[in-house]
């Protein structure tokens, strides 16, 4: 039997896992325990237990212990220079050990192209706060912003040399890597461009020059890049590692956003977590949708990382522009329940100013207009509530639809008799304050110039 | 649990991923016959063990565990897609399980001895599945008819049978190979 067991074992250990996925497959198991970690309780235990230690840490001091404390004394102040370098902008003395000293040395220590790609996207990141900083303070003079801009050429140029590299090696990394890449280039055009529409004439300078290489190299990716989604697989994996990141930068953004604006944050990664399950739960009927849904919520996630690790996009765009909300079928209900509502109130409202307007207020071709409006508001109203008492998610869309519908011929409504009558525009300018997040476009009313004169 | 114990808990598990998630991914690839759901199966595996652990369980075999996780994965998985049941093909092939107390490691032997191992190897897709759950564990992870009794939750006795069972069905297939080679050489 040893021979059989011999060339058996022999065929069988031909099947193996390639390079790429035995890491990649390492890569979602330490994400899943990242983010399944083992029980908080425990690791409070772990902390005390160590903190315990501490106290009982003992010095012996000898030659070789003073040598060591000398060159670990001496490490230090290269690691204080370097770490205070960090936030030297350009014109201060340290700026050429940030970039020259530090970044430079954390480039040659990258060593995987998708690593390569994140680190020349994080360089340009960078510049571009720097140079925001600067114009902010009035100190971006052309030099600066030329240099500015020829090294957003030179990291995005780097990053996209990559990107066609792991094209040969790896077409699906190389995808999810310019995928990165794009969305940070979108989010940073998009943030300088709102700033330099928001700022005050004359108080702080304007990007135009970097917005134009920026939009430029986006431009450039986009066309290079493949239709092709990438495999399932690396999507999911590359999913789960990003969501533990932006789960783990929420911890940490407990110093500066305020309980609402972390709850919102929250909000949107409980979001894409749904958006994963959903695609993950339609991966066997529609791959293609699976991992279409699967890029959305990537993209989102990278959103999501770089509003709370860029201040300077922070400041200009904010989340809801970012990532826009997505209601639960809950919200969705209660808020559809919310605008009928609404409607019948205004309904109600415009009746009472009919009956109780004098003939010469509102003559009868503007009844003959208001009436049926009012008439169709209270149909559709009327079976709205029906529908809604069966709960049907299905009719959802629909539901929404002829509420707001209904909503708009109503404001109109009222919105003319409050010109005729005059008695209800209390209530109406109520109605407007308090109802920002359904928008009612007036230009729609159905009442003409003619039907206003009396 | 102390803090010991849970940074022990963390380490062993990923030594275990090193240690075995090819052997794991072999298994899994050779039963299913589709790589990536084979990944997936692995990856199921692993993750399903860490939140066991995560519960507070301690695990004394990560090997012995980790396959038997992977197995029921396996089955629940083919359950998903054949259309009868594991125990709908064992009723078909009319076999009495428990019928061959006589079979034992040295008649296995002995049969493995009469058979080419590579051809073997070529044929395996086309056994029935549960021969070749058997033959996997005892010819490619190596376990023996006592621990594969536990993986599968049967007796010793119905490991050897099907192992042996499995051989003959792989012999007969090679054999039947070879005539009918020889029959074409002839009529040439």
């Amino acid at each position: 039997m040893k021979r059989f067991s011999q060339q058996f074992n022999k065929k069988a250990k031909d099947i193996s896992l390639s390079a790429v996925e035995n890491r990649e497959l390492r890569n979602r198991v330490i994400s899943y325990m990242e983010y399944h970690p083992l029980p908080s309780a425990l690791k409070a235990e772990a902390v005390i237990v160590s903190g315990q230690k501490e106290h009982f840490i003992l010095f012996n001091f000898n030659k070789w212990r003073v040598l060591r404390w000398s060159g670990s004394l001496a490490l230090l102040l290269v690691v204080s220079i370097s770490y205070i370098a960090e936030k030297a902008i350009p014109g201060d003395v340290l700026y050429a050990i940030k970039v020259g000293f530090n970044e430079e040395l954390r480039s040659t220590v990258t060593l995987g192209s998708y690593e390569k790609v994140v680190w020349e996207t994080e360089r340009l990141n960078r510049r571009i706060a720097e140079a925001r900083l600067l114009a902010d303070e009035g100190r971006l003079t052309q030099e600066v912003e030329a240099e500015v801009v020829s090294a957003i050429k030179l990291h995005s140029d780097n990053a996209r040399r990559e990107i066609k590299r792991l094209k040969l090696s790896d077409k699906d990394e190389a995808t999810l890597a310019s995928l990165s890449l794009t969305t940070a280039l979108d989010l940073q055009s998009v943030s300088l461009n709102r700033r330099d529409n928001n700022k005050v004439e004359g108080e702080a300078q304007s990007t135009a020059l970097i917005q134009a290489m920026l939009t430029q190299t986006q431009n450039a990716e986009l066309i290079a890049q493949d239709n092709e989604l990438p495999a399932y697989n690396r999507l999911i994996a590359k999913v789960e590692s990003e969501t533990t990141r932006a789960h783990e930068l929420l911890k940490g953004v407990t110093t500066y956003a305020s309980t609402v604006e972390q709850g919102d944050i929250k909000k949107r990664l409980d979001d894409i977590d749904k958006k994963i399950i959903t695609a993950m739960a339609s991966v066997e009927s529609d791959e293609l949708a699976a991992k279409q849904g699967l890029v959305n919520a990537l993209q989102q996630t990278h959103r999501l990382i770089v509003f709370m690790t860029n201040i300077g996009v922070r400041d200009n765009l904010t989340i809801e522009e970012l990532v826009p909300n997505t209601l639960s079928i809950e919200d969705r209900f209660l808020a559809l329940r919310l605008r009928v509502q609404q409607t019948e109130d205004l309904i109600e409202i415009s009746e009472t100013a009919l009956s109780t307007s004098t003939a010469t207020s509102v003559n009868e071709s503007v009844k003959d207009k208001v009436l049926p409006a009012i008439a169709s508001s209270k149909a559709a109203i009327a079976s709205l509530k029906e529908s809604l008492l069966n709960n049907d998610e299905s009719q959802l869309e629909a539901m929404e639809a002829l509420v707001l519908d209904s909503y708009s011929i109503i404001f109109d409504v009222a919105t003319l008799l409050e010109l005729k009558v005059g008695h209800i525009s209390t209530v109406l300018e109520n109605d407007i304050d308090g109802k920002e997040e359904v928008s009612v476009d007036l230009d729609i009313a159905t009442t003409t110039e003619e039907d206003l004169e009396v | 649990m102390t803090s010991d114990i849970v940074e022990d808990q963390e380490k062993r598990f990923l030594e275990a991923f090193e240690e075995y998630s090819d052997a794991l991914f072999r298994h899994a690839a050779m039963r299913i016959n589709d790589r990536e759901k084979a990944i997936d199966a692995v990856h199921d595996t692993f993750t399903k063990v860490w939140s066991y652990v995560r519960q507070g369980h301690q695990i004394d075999s990560f090997r012995a565990f980790l396959y038997k996780v992977l197995n029921n994965l396996i089955i629940d998985e083919y359950r998903k897609h054949k259309e009868s049941s594991l125990d709908a093909l064992l009723e078909i092939e009319g076999v009495d399980e428990g019928s061959f107390p006589e079979l034992s490691e040295s008649s296995v032997e002995a049969l493995a001895a009469t058979i080419d191992g590579r051809k073997a190897f070529a044929l395996l897709a086309d056994i029935p599945e549960q021969y070749r759950e058997v033959l996997i564990f005892r010819f490619v992870d190596d376990l023996g008819p006592k621990e594969i009794a536990e993986m599968i939750e049967e007796s010793e006795n119905v490991v050897s049978v099907r192992i042996h069972r499995g051989l003959r069905l792989l012999r007969n297939k090679i054999e039947a190979g070879m005539a009918a080679a020889e029959k074409r050489r002839v009529t040439k």
